[in-house]
């Protein structure tokens, strides 16, 4: 009992320390840009001659948000959550701290998660908005799809930054063959990507709209699984993968760290 | 001083056979010594697994075989690590910060309340000098800054284990001597202070006790005179000032004790000595019973520096 409260108030430090200096970060500005830029394409789509939510989704939200800007902010933040420490060397400041260590990497996941949370929903609701009526009906339906995706990416980057020396590179080289490639491969082998999912939850949130792939054969690739599936197995990977990286950073010796 | 320091019996540190291993490339060796307060050096050339013991030390290594126990506790639990200070050798911190927001930051990492944090880091600040210059970016620091900020985050929490790794560095004559004085201090309160140092110099009169490793393994652990008396065999080198410098050597020539004189400049005589003690009673004898002025006399080789080169020459033999 002596020592939980300390933990807990090195703890609750450790969360602000982490939100800020990644806040204040080269991170932050990537994520603005990349927003920004979004937004622009968002902005240029919304003078179509007809804008509907479906076309909205298909040729903006899933394309640009789903399948690039969701990722780029769990590798941003994510991937930095540890891999940042690891970088700048200054990961022996926490490995000598008075923390179990499984409880030093929830903590840092916990705030990375927060932020790539954060970026997520304001970004997608920014985006809605300045799409107009479509976008009002597509924020809520999104929503709970991009939260456990951001997620999921955040806790698979947060665990590659601390197993791999340049994970933001790993995540971002992950990111690219796994869930570009692999993820828009015909078959079950895209099941592997997290952006499937998503996607799989979107449809199924969208019945009304009939949002999937275009055309007949893409469709029956597509091979989706239903909402419910597609939301238990990200919160199922959410949880193990934080666990996992939560017992290899225990077990892990830095040898970097000085 | 943490009140935990009395509550323990036995040494503050205790590496009990310990060995690691790095793949099949051995880190250290079937270690086992112990650290009380003091200042101890641990010394030895690159490669000789100081880095790696100062590791498993603070809980970032696991050892292969053996345990190390920091005030009864396992070295790689968090228990430990409240009663362990660290100053790495590494140059890196939180740059954007100030000195006095990085030392709090660390104290806050321990679990302090506020008004512990406030007052701990001004203490920590204060005893290496930089109460007044704290408030400066840490990437507008000078290196001894830097290395004094390093060192009061390392003592913000009172731990009654500090473990300094190249210390010195980057510190100019002036701060070398107060910062002998501040790790003195540290050994007085009763904390065990271990120094991992390539200036030996400054090791002869600031370390209680000497480590020295090479090859993974601990060659010599003692004080200078001890680790000195283990190579009674080797002749001792002497250098004495005297005014009758010739007439001294005509007498001490025909010694059995005396190995060689050299005579150096015009007062000044360079002898190698064996089985010193004796050497020295019949020294002070002579001197009694002739005239013979002796001004100065000193041992030029009971240095640390010397000393390693007697163990490290020993142990190659091996």
């Amino acid at each position: 009992m002596n020592s939980l409260i300390p933990q807990f108030v090195a703890s609750r430090h450790l969360f602000a320390l982490t939100m800020r200096r990644q806040l204040l970060s080269r991170q932050t500005l990537a994520c603005v840009a990349l927003s920004a830029l979004c937004a622009l394409i968002v902005l240029a789509w919304s003078r179509h001659s007809d804008p509907t939510s479906k076309k909205l989704a298909e040729q903006v939200l899933v394309p640009t948000f789903v399948a690039f800007l969701m990722p780029i902010f769990a590798i941003c933040y994510g991937a930095s959550g540890i891999g940042g420490e690891r970088e700048d060397q200054t990961l022996i400041y926490l490995l000598i701290a008075p923390l179990p260590r499984s409880l030093t990497y929830f903590v840092k996941g916990a705030a990375s998660l927060s932020l790539v949370g954060g970026w997520t929903a304001g970004t997608l609701f920014v985006l809605c908005k300045l799409a107009g009526k479509p976008g009002d009906e597509l924020f809520r339906l999104f929503l709970p799809a991009a939260l456990l995706g951001a997620l999921a990416y955040g806790c698979l980057f947060l665990l590659l930054g601390a197993v791999f020396r340049h994970g933001t590179i790993i995540s971002l080289v992950y990111w690219f063959f796994l869930e570009v490639l692999f993820g828009n491969l015909p078959g079950i082998i895209k099941r592997v990507s997290v952006a499937f999912y998503v996607r799989c939850m979107v449809h199924d949130a969208a019945g009304d709209m009939n949002l999937g792939p275009p055309g007949r054969v893409a469709r029956e690739m597509f091979l989706p699984v239903s909402g419910s599936t597609a939301m238990i197995t990200l919160c199922t990977a959410t949880i193990c993968l934080l666990i996992a990286g939560m017992v290899l950073f225990d077990l892990r010796e830095y040898r970097d760290a000085s | 001083m943490s009140a935990s320091l009395n509550a323990v019996d036995g040494p503050l540190v205790e590496f009990r056979s310990v060995t690691k291993w790095y793949g099949a490339v051995i880190g250290v060796n079937d270690v086992s010594v112990a650290l009380q307060s003091g200042i101890t050096g641990l010394l030895g050339p690159n490669g000789a697994g100081k880095t790696t013991l100062i590791k498993l030390l603070t809980g970032q290594l696991r050892p292969s075989l053996g345990e190390i126990r920091v005030c009864g506790q396992p070295a790689h639990s968090a228990r430990a690590r409240r009663h362990i200070g660290y100053c790495p050798d590494a140059d890196a911190f939180y740059e954007e910060m100030s000195g006095r927001q990085f030392v709090r930051t660390m104290a806050r990492l321990h679990g302090m309340s506020s008004a512990e944090v406030q007052d701990r880091t001004e203490q920590a600040l204060s005893e290496v000098g930089m109460s007044d210059r704290a408030d400066r970016t840490l990437r507008g620091c000078s290196k001894g800054m830097r290395q004094r900020i390093k060192l009061a985050q390392a003592l913000v929490h009172h731990p009654d284990v500090l473990i300094v790794d190249e210390p010195l560095n980057g510190i100019d004559p002036v701060g070398r001597r107060e910062l002998m004085d501040l790790f003195r201090r540290c050994a007085a309160r009763g904390q065990a202070v271990l120094i991992s140092s390539h200036i030996l110099d400054e090791m002869d009169e600031l370390a209680d006790r000497i480590v020295f490793m090479g090859r993974g393994r601990i060659l010599a652990v003692g004080s200078l005179p001890d680790i000195r008396a283990m190579f009674a065999g080797q002749p001792l080198q002497i250098r004495i000032a005297c005014r009758q410098q010739r007439e001294l050597a005509t007498q001490l020539i025909g010694w059995e004790h005396v190995a060689r004189i050299e005579l150096a400049g015009t007062n000044e005589l360079l002898l190698q000595v064996i089985r010193p003690e004796e050497f020295f009673a019949r020294l002070a004898v002579l001197v009694v019973e002739t005239s013979f002025d002796i001004t100065h006399m000193e041992s030029t080789d009971a240095t640390t520096e010397a000393t390693f080169q007697y163990v490290m020459s020993a142990a190659a033999r091996f």
